[in-house]
């Protein structure tokens, strides 16, 4: 029986602007898995992102998305990702619906199975009703509700959300996060990055903590706590005690 | 605790229109914005000073008071339309008036400041043009001109009134949504006039100038044309007639008080019932209806969509066809009128084919809302741009489609070459859109060529070279290669070169 390829895999994965903002990054993802990739502002989370969503070139290494190599096929690899940027990316002047056929149309989807996944997709996130009123007046959390579905309607392999829950209130967090914990059960892997640590603390399998554009440290909070001088500490003492001045050297530390 | 005082507050209204206007000239400071404004003032007077002769000559052989009538024609609904931008903006430049609204102030003291600054606004961008003329005429023919200094303030104050009026009475009628739009292509609409009125006298046959100036010479009394009647107020009142002047200052004076004093209330309900409308749930504007997702319909669609739901775009992109109109007409004169009206139409029709599909090139390349996310889709970025200039030749064949089928009509061999060079003006200018993108908001496309001039003249030299290239090859000139060989030069300067994907921070 074949291995099942990671569904990422970074290797020595390089990006500097000037400044190094990833430097030599490894990371594997498994399909199911959720990982969240913590770390402090401009540590090079969202660079890393934007490169696995084709966005930015890196400066050196490889991208592999469900085995494909996206450096050298990005249409392939991209056919397989959804990326959720922390501001929603949608038209003002567009429906949902009309939002979430334009990305079924993106993806190439057939219609015949857009329509119906488009309708349950707003259905389960409560945006049936406004359906076909225009985002422009859409409040922050109906934004990235309407981008949540616009992710999900072409069925992804690696999901990537950066900062999902900004802005949304119990009840639709609620429903973004039991809508994650089902897809990771479907097999499609989450990465997520947010600064809500007791969002990654419930829902991770994994987390990743990068400083400097580096893996500094990863594995499950057990693990996590283990590094950390406290071994009861919460993800925001280990985040904290990890990530602190001097404290960016423990790159072996990664599981 | 006393709330702010109006002349602070107008400071403060001031404040924000002079860091807009430093912000348009890209001023980095406010020195710089006064010496780029004290440089233009200079040089205007400077530009002006032949044009100030032919009027001062105009005025003694025609009279002032005639002249000065013309004048009024032109900037009266230029200053109406300068008044129905500023009293839009006041309603709807929403987290300034949050604040103002939720302060102690009374809506009757915000409304006083906004006007004020819209007056103002208005006063200086008409002025600028105007008033050093006046100087110049006054230098060259006496003191009389510089009337036109003030009783251009007491139209000013007269058309903010009325433009104030105007879209509360809008506001009223059509709802807070509908009159941002509304307003906003009233307001271009109403612009574009002045620049029509500016050319028609010019376009009128001989004779009916004849005609007209035979009545001007020797009206009919109580008639259109007697300067006595109340309808030539402003024009003595520019002219220099103290007493027309002093009228015309109460009666602008009287009509910004008023509405004022009327609309206080009215403003601070239409200033609540936009903000309202800001967060209100939009009105549903579509019906379900079966998906459709091939790749290319849905990346045209989109583009369609969001050109169809901007009225005030389209109103921006038409308008650019209207201003092309006098080219047409000038085309015409200088071909002697009669026959040539179809070789006439043929460059405008090329000039209007390029700035149209240049703006709709803006619209879809340089003001992508949500560029990353197309980005990241499994699409190369060959067919997005193929898809979106698909997108932007369907408005613009169908927008000239009508035009060309009876200019071939009339005149098949001009059609046919009118369409040929219709086709590479649009082409190349979208190209050029396509080629050198800004990044930008849609409603920034008025914006575009002040923000890159080097885009804004090349796209001017493109339509001008396929124009002037349409007209030759309709007359049958060898010249005609002579402009084509520029426009290609141009679109080879700027053609792309191997780039590398722009970096972005973290």
């Amino acid at each position: 029986m074949t291995e099942q390829p990671a569904a990422l895999r970074l290797r020595n994965l390089h990006k500097s602007f000037g400044k190094k903002a990833v430097d030599g990054l490894d990371l594997a993802i498994r399909p199911g898995e959720f990982y969240a990739l913590l770390g402090a502002n401009g540590a090079g989370k969202t660079t890393t992102l934007r490169m696995v969503a084709g966005l930015l070139q890196p400066d050196e290494g490889e991208i592999f998305v469900d085995g494909i190599d996206a450096r050298n096929d990005p249409i392939a690899a991209k056919r397989r990702i959804a990326w959720l940027p922390d501001e929603p990316l949608l038209y003002d002047k567009l429906t949902p619906l009309e939002y979430l056929e334009f990305v079924a149309g993106l993806w190439g989807m057939k219609a015949e199975e857009a329509g119906p996944r488009a309708d349950a997709l707003l259905r389960r996130l409560n945006l049936w009703e406004q359906r076909n009123q225009r985002c422009e007046g859409f409040s922050r959390g109906m934004r990235q509700k309407t981008a949540l579905a616009g992710a999900l309607i072409h069925a992804p392999r690696l999901l990537m959300l950066d900062e999902p829950l900004t802005g949304l209130d119990a009840g639709a967090a609620r429903q973004v996060k039991d809508m994650l914990a089902e897809q990771t059960r479907a097999g499609v892997a989450v990465i997520l990055t947010t600064h809500i640590l007791e969002v990654a603390e419930k829902l991770a399998d994994r987390i990743g903590i990068i400083a400097e554009g580096r893996l500094i440290a990863e594995g499950d909070l057990a693990h996590l706590r283990s590094l950390s001088a406290a071994q009861t500490a919460s993800l925001e003492d280990v985040f904290l005690d990890l990530t602190g001045p001097g404290r960016h050297s423990v790159a072996g530390a990664a599981a | 605790m006393t709330s702010l005082s109006l002349p602070r507050l107008l400071r403060h209204d001031l404040t924000l229109s002079w860091r807009r206007l430093c912000a348009f000239l890209r001023a980095k400071n406010d020195a710089q914005g006064f010496a780029v404004i004290g440089a233009v003032v200079l040089a205007l007077h400077g530009a002006g000073w032949w044009f100030a002769t032919s009027l001062t000559q105009a005025a003694a052989d025609d009279g002032r008071v005639f002249l000065m009538a013309a004048g009024m024609v032109i900037v009266l609904p230029w200053l109406f339309s300068q008044g129905l931008t500023g009293a839009t903006r006041a309603l709807y430049s929403r987290g300034d008036l949050d604040l103002l609204l939720s302060s102690p102030l009374s809506p009757r003291k915000i409304l006083t400041s906004r006007a004020l600054a819209v007056a103002i606004e208005s006063f200086g961008a008409v002025g600028l043009f105007l008033l050093p003329i006046a100087d110049d005429a006054a230098l060259q023919d006496g003191a009389v001109w510089l009337a036109i200094g003030p009783a251009l303030a007491a139209t000013v104050l007269l058309t903010t009134g009325l433009a104030l009026a105007a879209t509360l009475g809008l506001v009223a009628l059509l709802g807070p949504k509908r009159t941002r739009s509304v307003g906003q292509v009233l307001a271009t609409l109403v612009g574009a006039w002045f620049v029509i009125l500016a050319q028609i006298f010019n376009f009128l046959p001989a004779d009916w100038r004849a005609a007209l100036h035979a009545q001007m010479s020797a009206p009919a009394p109580g008639g259109l044309f007697d300067p006595a009647t109340p309808l030539w107020l402003p024009a003595r009142a520019a002219a220099g007639d103290s007493f027309a002047l002093a009228l015309w200052t109460l009666l602008g004076l009287g009509v910004f008080i008023a509405s004022i004093g009327l609309l206080g209330r009215a403003f601070a309900r239409g200033a609540l019932s936009a903000a309202g409308d800001a967060h209100a749930m939009p009105v549903a504007c579509a019906k379900d209806r079966g998906f459709r997702c091939d790749r290319a319909g849905a990346l045209r669609r989109k583009e369609w969509r969001l050109l169809a739901r901007d009225p005030y775009l389209v109103s921006q992109v038409l308008l650019q066809s209207l201003y092309t109109l006098p080219i047409a007409l000038v085309i015409w004169k200088a071909l002697g009128g009669g026959g040539a009206l179809a070789v006439s139409i043929s460059p405008a029709l090329v000039a209007i084919a390029a700035q149209l599909a240049a703006a709709l090139a803006f619209l879809a390349a340089s003001s992508e809302q949500a560029s990353d996310f197309v980005a990241s889709a499994p699409v190369s970025p060959r067919e997005i741009l193929r898809r979106k200039l698909e997108a932007v030749a369907a408005p613009v064949g169908l927008f000239l489609a009508l035009p060309l089928g009876a200019l071939a009509w009339v005149d098949p061999r001009v059609g046919a070459i009118t369409l040929g060079f219709a086709l590479a003006a649009a082409a190349s200018t979208a190209a050029l859109n396509f080629w050198k993108p800004l990044e930008n908001r849609r409603g920034d496309l008025i914006k575009t060529h002040a923000q890159n001039k080097l885009v804004g003249l090349v796209e001017h030299g493109l339509s001008l070279c396929f124009a002037i290239a349409a007209l030759l090859a309709c007359l049958d000139l060898w010249q005609t290669i002579l402009p084509i060989g520029a426009a290609m030069g141009l679109l080879w300067l700027n053609a792309p070169r191997p780039a590398r994907m722009a970096p972005r921070a973290a």
